[in-house]
Parts: structure tokens; sequence; C-alpha cells
């Protein structure tokens, strides 16, 4: 079971460089990190529907190819933090030893739902953005099987484009989209946002 | 884009750093490809800000257009007003009333009441996303304001939110009728407990966007925000509003039909007007349309916008070949968000009689030319 680059919730309360470094030093997840593992799933569902691939996936033969590229960028004051951050991802695979290199990552939320697409707003995590400068029409056909249902208004999700490689050395170009399973709202999340607003109410100001 | 290749940055490089005479009004829209804002000198050195945005720098444009001019904003900035919580009015709010501390902050009544508030304060308890909100940046300011317990100016209808010299700012909206709609669609906003949470959008209509009438002596402009036809008729109607003419019309809801209603065009702007507006991107979906331009340049000859509805022409981030090439082969079509950037400033002496010196800088047109 893989899990690529887990995105925790906490993650977007931190600023967008670091958001992206943590997004860029993959790890291995599980599905309470809030990400459904799906590369081999996807796989499948590529296979399963002949050419329309969930995951795409490009086998290669130059093992040496280098292509990656840290995506992030060295920032004054930052080096010895990022120097200390891996350049190329971590066994990703436990149980197959296959390892991710992402060349880009973006977070992504649903907008819209068409009949075969959806629309969504993507925001640059490799380039450590703050906001969606970008839109994407998304085939369903790019999304597993077992993550159609989360594409609905709101519903948000991890694009990484990037390599995976095998312990054997074979090198796979792979594109996949991977839905959170988003945590359902509980009373103390409310009452939260209550004391908030209480909290708002009554400052001096308002 | 970097904030120096920005419409606003080369406007300043290119002539656009003097600053209005003490006596000189000035109506900056600036519209960065997503969003916008309004600035005003509303005289004497006096500025009001109204919504912000953000340039490629997340730098709010407002703040690089003052600093350009040499305006100091914490001196100088008297008011900033979110005229309402969508993403494309109010990002990089935050900073703006952190870097206007001497200024009022006015937002819609509405969105000061505890419902809201609350929905605001659960949404942003955990943050689902890296990526910003206009839930966010009011969370953010609303909780800024509290920590250091800066005066909060609420808006609706017919109230005067500020008042200096010969300068006054009413707000001519929502009304009490928009007001109970608003609150009871808050309640859309906010998941049921159990049910799993999602990114808040901001697709709701707006029924709590604040219009506003900003006059200076005999000068006004009137500030379209993104008010509805249905509630632009009732402040039409009004007969308790402001009763001159405006001489600057912001359209509203970017040139929707939406968004217009003939009555105000004859009621409460001068023959002619000024009109001015950003145009807006979502999906497939664009504002203005060919059929909005037609109307507008039909019911004004100086009608403008901060750009067209096209795809800038500069690129966007460059990637790694074997991304783009995967993004080819995989079928998802990419595109950016934003469109051109660029701004129209507008500058009158004071008195009657006198014309607007109209500046437009970066991809900023006439409609009459579309």
């Amino acid at each position: 079971m893989t899990s690529l680059a887990p995105l925790s919730a906490e993650i977007s309360t931190m600023p967008p460089r670091a958001a992206a470094e943590q997004a860029s030093s993959a790890r291995v997840g599980n599905v309470a990190d809030g990400f459904v593992p799906n590369v081999n799933g996807a796989v499948r569902a590529a296979r399963a529907r002949g050419a329309a691939a969930s995951a795409r996936v490009i086998n290669y033969q130059r093992h040496n190819d280098t292509a990656f590229t840290s995506p992030v960028e060295m920032e004054s004051g930052s080096e010895a933090r990022i120097a200390s951050m891996p350049r190329k991802l971590p066994h990703a695979n436990r149980t197959t030893g296959a390892t991710l290199q992402a060349l880009q990552q973006w977070e992504g939320y649903v907008v819209d739902v068409h009949q075969d697409e959806f629309t969504a707003r993507l925001t640059d995590l490799t380039a450590a953005a703050s906001h969606e400068e970008e839109e994407a029409l998304i085939p369903m056909t790019e999304v597993a099987d077992n993550d159609a249902e989360l594409a609905v208004l709101g519903g948000v999700f991890r694009w990484v484009i990037g390599y995976e490689r095998s312990p054997s050395g074979t090198k796979k170009r792979v594109s996949q989209i991977v839905f959170r399973r988003l945590p359902a709202m509980t009373q103390d999340d409310i009452e939260k946002g209550k004391a908030w607003a209480r909290k708002i109410l009554q400052s001096p100001g308002f | 884009m970097g904030a120096q290749d920005s419409a606003v940055a080369r406007f300043l490089e290119n002539g656009g750093r003097c600053p209005p005479g003490r006596d000189e009004l000035e109506f900056t829209l600036i519209g960065p490809g997503y969003g916008e804002s309004v600035i005003l000198h509303v005289g004497n050195g006096s500025w009001v800000l109204v919504d912000s945005c953000i340039d490629a720098e997340q730098e709010p444009c407002a703040l690089t257009y003052l600093n350009g001019i040499g305006v100091d904003p914490a001196r100088d900035v008297c008011m900033v007003v979110a005229s309402h919580w969508h993403d494309d009015h109010i990002r990089g709010m935050a900073r703006l009333v952190e870097a206007c501390g001497s200024a009022k902050f006015c937002c819609a009544s509405a969105l000061c009441k505890e419902e809201f508030l609350t929905v605001v304060g659960t949404l942003q308890n955990r943050p689902l996303t890296a990526a910003s909100s206009g839930v966010r940046e009011l969370h953010r300011v609303f909780s800024r304001l509290a920590e250091t317990g800066r005066h909060c100016t609420f808006a609706s209808v017919n109230r005067k939110v500020f008042s200096r010299g010969e300068c006054d700012v009413w707000s001519l909206s929502p009304s009490d009728r928009a007001f109970e709609t608003f609150l009871k669609s808050i309640g859309d906003l906010l998941p049921a407990v159990g049910q799993a949470k999602r990114r808040s959008l901001d697709v709701f209509p707006n029924k709590a966007a604040v219009a506003l009438w900003i006059q200076v002596a005999d000068t006004a402009v009137l500030l379209g925000s993104d008010v509805e036809k249905k509630d632009w008729k009732e402040i039409a109607n009004n007969t308790e509003r402001p009763q001159k003419k405006a001489l600057v019309f912001k359209v509203p809801h970017h040139g929707s039909a939406n968004a217009h209603e003939p009555s105000i065009w004859k009621g409460m702007l001068i023959a002619d007007p000024v009109a001015a507006l950003t145009p807006w991107r979502r999906g497939g979906r664009t504002l203005p349309k060919r059929s909005d331009i037609a109307r507008l340049v039909s019911c004004t000859e100086y009608a403008y916008a901060t750009s067209r509805n096209e795809t800038p022409a500069a690129p966007g981030r460059r990637r790694d070949k074997v991304v783009e090439r995967t993004i080819r082969e995989s079928g998802i079509q990419l595109r950016k968000t934003g469109m051109p950037d660029g701004g129209i400033r507008l500058r009158r002496p004071a008195g009657p009689k006198r014309d607007w010196v109209v500046e437009l800088f970066g991809s900023a047109y006439r409609l009459s030319t579309a």
C-alpha cells in the first residue's frame, strides 16, 4: 500500500514554503493521513480500462535519467533546513520497495462537477504558491475508481507527477490524483468556532 | 511574473509615481488578473481603500501602489472596506488592515453576526487546504482587529460609515431583506456534524455585499461591489439615500447581467459617467460577456475594464519538460486562473464641471474598442 506525500490537515497551517517542503519529502503514509493509498489501485484501474489510465504510467529504460530537480528552491535563511532534506524521496512503498520522485505537486479543490470531468482550482505546492493560480479540467478517468465519489464540490486532492522507481531499477513516469478523505465535522469543531466568534464579538472594537 | 513585472509596478516606473494634489480626487481600480481593489483619494491626503487583491508576489496591490506614489498607508489611509467576503475581493485584506494601522475597518454588519463568525471560526479551526480563501482571510482580519482593539464599522442600508471634512462615505446595502437572506444561507456553508468537511466555496449568492456612495463636496462615486439586480432596485427606490448623481461607477459583479439595473443608470448616475470594471473567470465562465460589454457601451461612452477576457500573453510557471509532457498526455487541461493585469486611474481637481483625467495601464482598455 502506497501513499504519496500524505497531507495531514495541519499542513495548511504552515507557511506555503514549509508546506511545499513537507510535500516534497514524500514519506510512507496511511489512510489516517487523509490520503487513500492508490498507486497500485490506480494502475489496476487503468489496466482495467485499457488505454484510459487513472495513473498514467510510462516505462522508462534509461535508468540513469536525472530529470528530478528539487522542488524547493533555496531561500535566504532556510539553506540549512532545506539542505538536510532528502534530495530524492525515500521509499514510498514498503511492500515493493518502490520509491517516488515527485517532480511536480499541486493541491486542488473541486469547484465544478460535470458529467465526465470536473473543474478544480490548483495551488502549486512545488512553487510554494499561497493561492490558486491555475485551473484544471480533469477527466474523471484520471481519478481512481475508489476516489470517484470524493470528486464533489469542495473535495480536496493532491496531484503528483513524478517517477516511480522499483528496486529492480524500472522507472515509471506517473501522474496521479489522490483525493483526501476529509474528516467529519464534529461538535467540538463547532464549539471551537463558537468560542472564537464570542471572543471576537467581546473584543473592544466590536 | 514578479512584482516588478506587474502592471502597477510598470505604471509607477513609467511616470505614474506622481501623487494627486491635496484638492485632487482620485479613483484607481486595480485588477491583477483575479480580484480587484479600489483606491480613492478623498482629498487632503486622506485615502479610502475598498477590497483587496494581491500581485504575483502576494503583496496587496493597493499597498504597492500607495507606497509607489509616496503615500504612507499607516498614516494616510483612513478607511479600509471589505465589500464582501468572496476570494476575488478579499485576498491580502489582513495585510492591508495591518499596514493601514490608523484606518477604520468596515464590512457588512451581517459578517459580524455570531452565526457567520461561528462558521468562519469553525472552518478555520483546522484548515483543509494550503491555499488561501475568503474565509481564512476574514479569520485573519477579525483576529487581528480583536487583538489590537481596533474599531470596526458595520455597513448596512443608508448608513454614513465615515465622515471627514467634505468627504462622506455611505453604505447603501445590504438591506434588511438581504441581511435576513444571508443569515439563512449561512447554514449551507457548514457541513452538519458527522458529514465530511469540504473546502469552503464562495459560490453562494452574495447577499451581504456593500455598495458604497463616496461623496467629496459636489463629486460622488458609486462603488457597486457584487450587489445583484434585485438589491439595486431597492437601492434605486430608496428615498433616504444621498440623492446626487455619481460621476464614476465601479460596475458591479464584473459587468454581469444579473447585476445590471437600468434605474441605477437613470437615477443615480450622470449621463455618460465613467464606468470601470474588472473581468472574472471561473471554470468555463467569464465576465463580462460580449453582450455585457455591448450593454455597458450603450450605457456610457466612458466604460473601461482592467483587462480583456483572455489568457495572459506571458507564459505561466516554467516547469520541467517531463512534467509538461505528462500533463499533455494526461488529457488534463490546465489554464491560468488569472487574466492579464491592469488598472484604471482617474483624477479630477475639485470643483464643478472639471473633466476626469483617465490613465489606463497594463492591459486596461476602453470597452468601446472591444
